[in-house]
């Protein structure tokens, strides 16, 4: 169980406030597949680099099965971050390595066995459906096969969590359909939790079985996806639904 | 022709080892001190991964100390430490300490540059991966650079180069000695002419191996 309690992160200027995320707070399940949705400056991005433990929440707490990850330091910190996959919108790959290096990297952060690593990347890209890509450079690659190298990737170290921070939204139509899937079977096939911080709703609708609405830094609406997409209860929900009168 | 290469053939020859020798030597020690300081400079400016942006500021001002004294004062700023180095103060050897000084504060700035290139986000992975700061360092910076330090390399060659020059006329040997003795002391320009045609020759091909060198290293355009 993966869950946000209470989380606040404001960032002090010398002569500014803001105040990106105010008290937000859900609980997800294992095996969600769990859509964050919101325009542009809601506070989508804050939350990510939250929950990826790169910043620290002014207050709250994010905790994996009960432990709280938010306030680790040093060696704590580094091994926490093993725990969680990401997936980023530009697929933030090394551009010199190929893409079984790229799948390797994580693996090789700590002491690791060649044999068992190479073993793990030919699972990792038989998964993702690019074995035949391993010694390829990304830059030969398309946006499609990249983001599945990156999925590849931020699947390695067997992750709880994987989250995905806008991870279609360089792609075309039919490309993210097919990385959707992918995240679906994924899911499915592995167990593992999936968070997804998009504003493209046609994301959240085509695989989120629950998801939260954020706007100005505040969840204004969660809860079961199909439902939010039939009532939607907040006006920014409505907005998003194009259901506003 | 030939009769000027039976005179000097074997004076432009070894002029050229030593400039060669002067011009190898100082890349080499100043990638050595400068590389690790180009990496500081980066990683420590605000944003960087081991951000310090006071000791950055100060850091910087110190590296601009020494890149803004002239070449030819610095030489003579530095003597007393080339001669605890290098025993002499004359000579390529002499040379190359004042040569390596003046280049690892340039080298400094062009690998900040090269890692500067970087895409934040490929950073950013990386620290989400769990990877130490060393790791960031030595497997993600220093990795997806290596053609845009190489085209810094190539750079860094050619100004030192420039520079053995300027040692060459106070006394350390190489082309720069041979046209200045020659070419201005003597009037024999014939011999000028000739180290002109070799520094042009040299100064092509360390170009054109690095470029390659370059090209061949970049795995992004293929």
């Amino acid at each position: 169980m993966f869950e946000i309690k209470h989380l606040s992160k404001i960032f002090t200027g010398s002569a500014s406030k803001v105040e990106a995320l105010r008290d937000v707070s859900t609980t997800i399940q294992d095996g969600d597949i769990f859509g964050i949705i919101g325009m542009s400056g809601a506070g989508k991005s804050t939350l990510l680099r939250c929950l990826c433990l790169l910043e620290k929440p002014t207050e709250g707490q994010i905790l994996l099965n009960g432990k709280d990850l938010a306030h680790l330091k040093g060696k704590e910190l580094l091994e926490a971050r093993r725990q969680m996959g990401v997936v980023f919108q530009g697929y933030n790959l090394l551009m010199q390595k190929t893409v079984a290096e790229n799948v390797a990297f994580p693996l090789k952060l700590t002491p690791y066995k060649k044999d068992e690593v190479e073993k793990r990347v030919a699972e990792l890209l038989e998964l993702v459906g690019l074995a035949d890509k391993a010694q390829s450079y990304p830059s030969q690659l398309s946006g499609g096969q990249k983001q599945r190298v990156a999925l590849a990737r931020a699947l390695a170290s067997n992750p709880q969590v994987l989250l995905c921070d806008e991870p279609t939204s360089a792609l075309d139509p039919l490309t993210t359909k097919s990385v959707l899937e992918l995240l679906q079977a994924i899911n499915k096939k592995l167990g593992v939790t999936v968070i997804i911080i998009t504003h493209e709703l046609a994301v959240v609708k085509a695989i989120c079985n629950r998801m939260v609405v954020i706007d100005g830094g505040r969840f204004v609406e969660q809860g079961d996806a199909a439902q939010i997409f039939e009532h939607p209860q907040s006006d920014v929900a409505r907005l998003l639904l194009g259901k506003e009168e | 022709m030939a009769e000027f290469f039976a005179e000097y053939g074997s004076l432009l020859w070894e002029g050229t080892l030593e400039t060669l020798y002067m011009t190898f030597v100082p890349t080499l020690v100043a990638y050595l001190i400068g590389l690790p300081l180009g990496v500081l400079l980066t990683t420590t400016k605000s944003g960087g991964i081991m951000a310090a942006p006071r000791f950055n500021a100060v850091f910087g001002w110190f590296v601009n100390l020494f890149r803004s004294i002239p070449f030819m004062i610095l030489i003579f700023f530095v003597l007393p430490f080339t001669r605890l180095i290098a025993g002499t103060s004359i000579g390529a050897t002499a040379a190359n300490v004042p040569l390596s000084i003046a280049a690892a504060p340039f080298v400094a700035r062009m690998v900040e540059q090269s890692l500067e290139e970087i895409d934040a986000g490929v950073v950013e992975a990386a620290r989400c991966m769990g990877a130490t700061n060393w790791q960031i360092i030595t497997r993600v910076l220093l990795v997806e650079s290596v053609p845009s330090l190489l085209r810094g390399l190539s750079i860094t060659i050619i100004t030192i180069f420039g520079y053995t020059a300027v040692t060459g006329a106070v006394g350390a040997g190489g082309l720069g000695n041979i046209a200045f003795r020659f070419g201005y002391q003597r009037y024999q320009s014939d011999v000028m002419y000739a180290t002109i045609v070799l520094v042009v020759i040299l100064v092509c091909i360390i170009q054109s191996v690095c470029n390659l060198l370059a090209r061949k290293a970049d795995k992004r355009n293929r």
